[in-house]
């Protein structure tokens, strides 16, 4: 079965039905894990002490701020290249879901900053660049809401979200190319990660328990999303349905 | 986890991250619920000959 079988909005939500519970469910066992792992089995560490809880929630919503940008840009090139249905209804129900992971990452990142660098906020290349990320979501999503005719607003929005995935690799690599406050890549590098095992792995469950949520949330959204396009169509047949008599031309004049 | 002097940034961390969770969760559900009303409603003024309802 290819990718474009997913093209029909019916087999989509039968899918997303199957598959919803089971994503739900796994999340919530593989984050309870990572959790208690995070909290009673990992150590503090040397220098920060217990702030490093903090970790297990902000790194996590930077990867998936990050991640669910990526795939938004992946709708986008499907609905500009492939022009397929489903792609601008991922991107548009991905575009709260992205903000909010980010935000989270902000606060969270805000909060451990001021114990550990003694301020709340630096403009360094990392922190700003993710604040623009925020800022694009907050964009994108007040352009889908701008423009009424969804074809059109996926069209619009493509190309934008396009335009602010060069911001992606910046935040990626912001820490090597700028001196920052911000630490550099201590899990995604070359020459592998450079965190202590004890507190890597409940790191990457909690990442792994968190990623099924989002895909959870993302699944709901897309459902949403789906109703609303049939709600609008059949508000429009609706309309066509009672418009004859009130739109017909007078007599004598033809269209 | 031992409770030391910087608890209180630990705590509003995950405070913030539990109230992002569930505000996206109940923005969601609350879509949810908001358009099945408004498809029940639109579905069931339909001609009875409508061949496409939800589902069909």
């Amino acid at each position: 079965m290819g990718i474009l079988d997913y093209a029909n909005p019916t087999r989509v939500m039968r899918f997303s039905r199957v598959v919803k519970p089971w994503v739900a469910g796994l999340g919530a066992l593989v984050l309870a894990i990572g959790l208690y792992m995070a909290f009673f089995t990992a150590p503090a560490d040397y220098q920060q002490g217990e702030t490093i809880r903090i970790m297990y929630l902000h790194v996590p919503m930077a990867w998936l701020g990050m991640f669910a940008y990526a795939l938004m840009a992946l709708s986008a090139f499907g609905t500009l290249v492939f022009k397929h249905p489903m792609a601008d209804v991922s991107a548009k129900a991905m575009a709260p879901i992205g903000a909010t992971f980010t935000a989270i990452c902000l606060i969270t990142g805000s909060l451990w900053g001021k114990p550990m660098w003694n301020t709340w906020w630096v403009w360094d290349a990392r922190l700003t660049s993710v604040l623009i990320l925020f800022l694009v979501y907050l964009g994108i999503i007040a352009l889908w809401q701008a423009i009424e005719e969804p074809i059109k607003a996926g069209k619009v929005t493509a190309i934008i979200t396009l335009i602010g995935a060069i911001n992606l690799p910046i935040i990626k690599f912001s820490v090597d190319w700028w001196y920052t406050l911000h630490q550099p890549a201590s899990v995604f590098r070359l020459d592998g990660p450079t965190i202590y095992p004890a507190m890597l792995y409940p790191l990457l469950i909690c990442a792994v328990g968190f990623s099924l949520i989002f895909f959870w949330l993302h699944l709901m959204a897309m459902d949403n999303e789906l109703k609303r396009r049939r709600v609008r169509a059949l508000q429009m047949r609706a309309a066509r349905r009672a418009a004859p008599e009130s739109t017909a031309l007078p007599a004598g004049q033809t269209a | 986890m031992v409770i030391d002097q910087h608890f209180g940034f630990i705590a509003f961390s995950w405070l913030a991250g539990i109230i992002g969770f569930a505000g996206i969760g109940l923005w969601i559900w609350r879509d949810r619920k908001a358009l099945d009303k408004q498809l029940d409603k639109l579905e069931a003024d339909l001609p009875a000959d409508a061949s496409n309802r939800r589902g069909g």
